[in-house]
C-alpha cells in the first residue's frame, strides 16, 4: 500500500537517504524514503566502494570524514546485515617528484589542524603493499583509520534495519512534485500518489537539482563521472586501498572538459580487484568510454605490473555529484521551511553518507548536530556561481 | 586507427556469408573472429594437428562449409581476416575496440554486420553444475571438433532436434546413449522439425538417416520428459528423470533413475546479445524464442543506421537462415556504399528474403514445440546454483523476485548474480524466465542486466597495450 | 565416480603427442587439443572449485561462453580449459 502521510519523506535511496531514514527512524520518526529506482542504485552503488579519509582536508572536511567514520563503526556494530566493512588502513603512493610539496603541505595542514597523517619512506610502502611497482615508488602516506566497505550492503542493511524500524521505502518511484505552501512544505507527490508531510530530506545525489527546482530553489549540484574497472576474482594480493599522489596535484584535470585520471586500488573481500579510475563531465551518462577503460588498464599496470595477465570482466563509471567547494550542502534552506537539503558528497559519499544521515536526522529531532553543519549551508558563499 | 568500409564480428556462417558478398562487389571488409579459422561454431575446423581421415564421417554440414570456404577463398584478397581478436567493446563514433595478440586496437568502421551467434540455453536443476554435465553444444565440439567422447553411458535431455544430430554423432563415436528425453510434445513430427531446422527436404531426408542411427542402436526417444535431477560424488552417477505436463511441469510420482556418467542438455539456444546491446540497438523479448533479439528492418539492419546483425545471435534459426541473412546484409552494405548496379540487386534482395521468409515459416514449427515452457524453470530447489560464477542459489533470489516491481538489475545488485566472469550470459536469460514465471512483463529492452565493456574478459596488459593506436 | 571419457579413434588421425603437468601429474595432450580435451581423457573432469560453496565445476558449454572451465595456467588464473590449446610441458592448476 502506499504511504499517505509521514513525519519526514526522504528523497534518495542512495547513501545518505538510508542512513538519515535509519537514525530517524530509531528515533521513533515516521519516515517515507522514495527512491526513483533501486536503492544504492547510482554514485552509492558504483564507487571506489572506500571509507577513505587521508586526502580529505583540514577543517570541516575532515572533521565530517572523522564523525562519519565513527558512525561506521557503529554501523558494523548494530546492523545485523554485515557490510564487509575492514578499517584495514589506507596508503597513498607518491611516484614523481612534483607530488612531494603538494603532499608535505596536506600533511602539514591537517597536523595543525589536529587530525596528522603519517609519512612513510618507499621501504614501507613495499611492505605495506608488496605488489606495488619499486622502481616507482618515492614513499607514501599511511592512514590506520580508512579501510573499504561493500556500499550495497550498506544501503540494503541500512535499508532492512529501517524497514524493521517501520520506515515504509517505494522504489521505483519517482517524486513529481512538492507542495509548498505560505513557504512550508505540505506535500510530496510520486507517480504513486501523494504523501502528506511537512518534512522533505533532498538526499537525491546528482539529481538534488531537480528535486530543488520543485520548491523553487536552485541547487548548485552537478553530475560528474568517475569510472573504474572490475577484474575477476583472484587470491589476495592487494591489501588496502591505494591511492595515487596524483589526485593531490591534477586534481582538477577532467573538470576543464578533458578525462582526468589517477591510481585507485583496492580488492574487495570476493576477491575482485577494483581498479580506478578516470573522471570527466559527461552529464548523466554511466556508460564508460574506451579510452577510460584503456586509461585505467595503464595507470595500474603502471603501479602494479604483475597484474597485467589479470583479466577485467567490466567497467562501471557513475556520476557524482559535484559541488564547486568539493564539500556537501546539509540542512535546513532559507525560504522553505521543513526542505533539508543533504546532498553534493562529491564522490565521498559512502565515507560520509553514514554521518550525514544521522546529523541530519539529529538536527530534525533536536534541532542541533553534535558537529555544526552552519558552513554546510544551501546559502555559502562558495556555492555561487558569480 | 584502422579502418574498414564493412566490419563484421564473427566468422560463423553469417558473418563469413557477408562478407563474401560485400567482397564479391569490391567493398573491403576486416573480420574480427575470436576464433583461429573461420567456420564459427557450425562450421569450426578442425585444430591445426587432426587430419581427416574421411570427410564423409563429418556430415553434410561439413560439406557445405567447404562450399562457403571456397566462396571465401575468391574474395579473400579484399578481406582482412583477423582470427584471435576478441571484440571488447563498441563504442560511438563508429568505432570497435579488440584484443588480438597481447595488444588492444581500435578500427573504424562505416558499416559493421553483428554475427554473435548463440549458445545453449542454461536451465537450472539441482546438480547441473557437476561435471558431466555438459550443453549439448559442448559435447558436439569435443566429438566433432576435439574427437572425444565426454563419457561411456550418457543422457540427452532437452528439445529439438538438434538433440538427434548430436546423439547421431555421439553414436557415431562410440558411445552409449542411455535415453534421449524430448520435452516438448513431438509426436510424428520430426520431420517437419528436421525440415524447420534446416530449411529444406535434403536435410530432412539426413535426420531420418539420424532417427535410423538411434533406432538401430535402441535408444529410446522419450517424448515429455525432462530431467530433474543429476546426482554423483564430484561427477555425474545417476540422473533423475520424469514424465512432464503440457506446460513441461514434472508429474510426481512419474520420477526413475538412471546410471549415467555424462548428461547433454539441449534446451535450444540463446541469443548473444552483448554486442548489440553494447551498440544500442532496440531489442524486443521474441516469446517463440524465449529471448531477446535485435529489432531488424527487412535488410538486417538494427535501429542503429549501418549497423547490421545477422544469424543465431540476431533470432537462433540455423545456419542456412544465417547464410541468407549475411548475404541479404552483405548486398545492403553494398547498395548503402553506392557499390551496386540497382535493379540487378533489389531482384536478388528480394529473392533471398522470398527464401527467409519461408525459412521462417518452417521455423515456426520448430518453435511452437521448443518455446520454453513455465515448468523448465521450476525444477530449481533452494540450494540450486543459479549463477554459476558467483555462486548464488536459488534460495538467494528467492525472496527478491517475488518483490513487487522488482527488476532484475535489483537482483543483481543485490545478490551479486551475473557479476561474474562469464558476464551474466549464464544467469541473465534464466532471472528473466523466472521473473516471466511470476508474471513480470519482460521489458522492451533486455536492460535487466547491464552490458558494460570489457564485453568479454580482457586482461590489464592488453588493455593497457593500446599503444600503437594514435 | 569419474566419467569414461575417450578419444575417438575413427575418422582423423592424431599429430604429435607430448606431456602437460597437471596438478604435479604428468597427462598427455596431442596438438590441436585444448587443455580441457587433454585433461578429460586422463580422467580429470574437476577444473576448478566454486567461488563460495567450494563445489568441483567442469567444462559445461563447452564453446568459451560460461567461463566454468577456467584454470591456471603457468601462473596466470582464470584461463579458460576449453579454449586454450595445450602446448608441451604447460603447467596447470586446477
Amino acid at each position: 500500500m502506499f504511504s499517505q502521510e509521514a513525519e519526514v519523506v526522504v528523497i534518495g535511496g542512495g547513501v545518505v537517504g538510508s542512513a538519515t531514514a535509519y537514525f530517524l527512524a530509531k528515533e521513533n520518526k515516521n519516515v517515507v524514503l522514495i527512491e526513483k529506482g533501486h536503492s544504492a542504485g547510482e554514485a552509492s552503488g558504483g564507487n571506489a566502494a572506500w571509507v577513505w579519509s587521508l586526502t580529505r582536508k583540514a577543517g570541516i572536511d575532515i572533521t565530517l570524514a572523522m564523525h562519519s567514520i565513527s558512525i561506521h563503526q557503529q554501523l558494523q556494530a548494530e546492523l545485523e546485515l554485515d557490510f564487509e566493512y575492514r578499517a584495514s588502513g589506507g596508503l597513498m603512493i607518491m611516484d614523481a617528484e612534483n607530488q612531494v610539496p603538494f603532499v608535505k603541505e596536506h600533511l602539514d595542514q591537517r597536523e595543525k589542524d589536529g587530525h596528522p597523517l603519517e609519512m612513510v619512506d618507499a621501504k614501507q610502502v613495499l611492505e605495506i603493499e608488496p605488489m606495488l611497482n619499486r622502481d616507482r615508488i618515492l614513499g607514501g602516506v599511511w592512514n590506520p583509520v580508512d579501510g573499504t566497505t561493500n556500499p550495497i550492503l550498506l544501503v540494503a542493511s541500512l535499508n532492512r534495519e529501517a524497514e524493521k524500524l517501520g520506515v515504509q521505502i517505494h522504489h521505483h518511484t519517482e517524486v513529481k512534485g512538492i507542495d509548498v505552501s505560505q513557504g512550508r512544505v505540505k506535500s510530496v507527490t510520486t507517480n504513486r500518489g501523494t504523501i502528506k508531510t511537512d518534512c522533505v530530506v533532498n538526499a537525491a545525489g546528482s539529481w538534488a537539482g531537480h528535486i530543488g527546482k520543485m520548491v523553487g530553489i536552485t541547487v548548485p549540484v552537478s553530475p560528474f563521472q568517475m569510472a573504474m574497472l572490475v577484474t575477476e576474482r583472484i587470491p589476495r594480493c592487494i591489501f588496502h586501498p591505494i591511492m595515487g599522489a596524483s589526485y593531490m596535484v591534477e586534481e582538477d584535470t577532467g573538470k576543464e572538459g578533458g578525462l582526468g585520471s589517477g591510481l585507485i586500488a583496492s580488492q574487495q573481500v570476493s576477491g575482485n580487484l577494483l581498479l580506478g579510475a578516470c573522471w570527466r563531465d559527461a552529464g548523466f551518462d554511466k556508460r564508460t568510454i574506451q579510452e577510460e577503460i584503456e586509461r585505467i588498464a595503464i595507470v595500474n599496470i603502471e603501479a602494479m605490473p604483475s597484474l597485467k595477465d589479470i583479466r577485467v570482466i567490466r567497467s562501471f563509471a557513475n556520476f557524482f555529484p559535484h559541488t564547486l567547494d568539493d564539500l556537501p550542502i546539509l540542512g535546513p534552506v532559507e525560504g522553505v521551511e521543513g526542505f533539508i537539503m543533504a546532498s553534493g558528497h562529491n564522490g565521498h559519499g559512502i565515507c560520509l553518507g553514514p554521518g550525514s544521515g544521522k546529523l541530519v536526522a539529529e538536527l530534525l529531532c533536536t534541532g542541533n548536530t553534535s558537529v555544526p553543519i552552519e558552513e554546510l549551508k544551501l546559502e555559502r558563499s562558495a556555492l555561487s556561481v558569480e | 586507427m584502422e579502418k574498414a568500409e564493412l566490419a563484421i564480428i564473427g566468422g560463423g556462417p553469417g558473418g563469413i556469408s557477408a562478407a563474401v558478398e560485400a567482397a564479391g562487389s569490391g567493398v573491403n571488409v576486416t573480420i574480427l573472429d575470436e576464433n583461429a579459422r573461420i567456420g564459427g561454431q557450425i562450421f569450426r575446423q578442425l585444430e591445426k594437428g587432426f587430419t581427416l581421415t574421411n570427410p564423409e564421417a563429418m556430415g553434410r554440414d561439413y560439406q557445405k562449409s567447404v562450399d562457403l570456404f571456397r566462396q571465401f577463398k575468391k574474395v579473400a584478397s579484399r578481406i582482412n581476416y583477423l582470427n584471435h581478436a576478441t571484440v571488447w567493446g563498441i563504442f560511438d563514433d563508429h568505432r570497435i575496440a579488440y584484443g588480438r595478440n597481447g595488444k588492444s586496437k581500435t578500427i573504424e568502421y562505416k558499416n559493421l554486420v553483428i554475427a554473435s551467434g548463440a549458445y545453449d540455453r542454461p536451465v537450472p536443476f539441482p546438480g547441473w553444475t557437476l561435471p558431466g554435465v555438459l550443453t549439448a553444444g559442448g559435447a558436439q565440439n569435443l566429438v566433432k571438433n576435439q574427437r572425444i567422447l565426454p563419457g561411456k553411458k550418457i543422457l540427452l535431455a532437452g528439445t529439438g532436434p538438434l538433440q538427434l544430430v548430436v546423439a547421431h554423432q555421439l553414436i557415431q563415436a562410440g558411445a552409449d546413449i542411455a535415453a534421449i528425453l524430448e520435452v516438448g510434445d513431438v509426436k510424428g513430427m520430426w520431420l517437419k522439425l528436421m525440415q524447420g531446422m534446416w530449411g529444406n527436404w535434403g536435410y530432412a531426408g539426413d535426420g531420418l538417416r539420424y532417427v535410423q542411427t538411434i533406432h538401430k542402436a535402441g535408444v529410446p526417444i522419450m517424448q515429455n520428459h525432462i530431467i530433474t535431477r543429476a546426482n554423483g560424488n564430484q561427477h555425474v552417477e545417476e540422473a533423475v528423470i520424469a514424465r512432464v505436463d503440457k506446460d513441461w511441469r514434472v508429474i510426481h510420482g512419474t520420477q526413475k533413475s538412471l546410471k549415467v556418467d555424462t548428461v547433454c542438455l539441449g534446451y535450444g539456444l540463446v541469443t548473444s546479445t552483448e554486442l548489440t546491446r553494447l551498440a544500442q540497438c532496440d531489442h524486443t523479448y521474441d516469446s517463440g524464442l524465449g529471448g531477446y533479439v535485435p529489432v531488424r528492418s527487412e535488410t538486417m539492419e538494427t535501429s542503429q543506421k549501418g549497423i547490421f546483425a545477422v544469424g543465431d545471435g540476431a533470432g537462433v534459426a540455423g545456419s542456412q537462415v544465417a547464410l541468407t541473412e549475411g548475404q541479404i546484409a552483405g548486398i545492403a552494405v553494398v547498395q548503402a556504399l553506392g557499390r551496386a548496379s540497382g535493379a540487378e540487386q533489389k531482384k536478388t534482395l528480394a529473392g533471398l528474403q522470398k527464401k527467409l521468409a519461408r525459412h521462417h515459416r518452417l521455423r515456426q514449427v520448430l518453435d511452437d514445440i521448443s518455446r520454453p515452457r513455465p515448468g523448465l524453470y521450476e525444477l530449481a530447489e533452494d540450494e540450486t546454483i543459479i549463477c554459476r560464477c558467483e555462486d548464488i542459489t536459488f534460495k538467494q533470489i528467492k525472496p527478491l523476485i517475488q518483490k513487487e516491481g522488482i527488476k532484475a538489475k535489483d537482483i543483481k545488485r543485490r545478490t551479486r548474480v551475473g557479476m561474474g566472469s562469464c558476464g551474466g550470459r549464464m544467469c541473465g536469460p534464466i532471472l528473466i524466465e523466472l521473473l516471466r514465471n511470476l508474471g513480470m512483463q519482460v521489458s522492451k529492452q533486455p536492460d535487466g542486466l547491464n552490458v558494460r565493456p570489457p564485453v568479454k574478459p580482457v586482461s590489464l596488459g592488453v588493455l593497457a597495450g593500446a599503444g600503437d593506436n594514435q | 565416480m569419474a566419467g569414461n571419457a575417450h578419444r575417438i579413434e575413427k575418422g582423423v588421425s592424431r599429430g604429435n603427442h607430448f606431456e602437460i603437468i597437471v596438478d604435479g601429474r604428468r597427462i598427455t595432450a596431442y596438438e590441436g587439443e585444448t587443455i580441457g580435451t587433454a585433461m578429460m581423457a586422463a580422467g580429470l573432469y574437476i577444473l576448478r572449485t566454486s567461488t563460495e560453496k567450494k563445489e568441483p565445476r567442469g567444462i559445461f558449454c563447452g564453446i568459451g561462453v560460461c567461463q566454468e572451465c577456467r584454470v591456471t595456467v603457468n601462473g596466470i588464473p582464470n584461463i579458460q580449459a576449453c579454449k586454450t590449446l595445450a602446448t608441451p610441458e604447460c603447467c596447470v592448476e586446477s
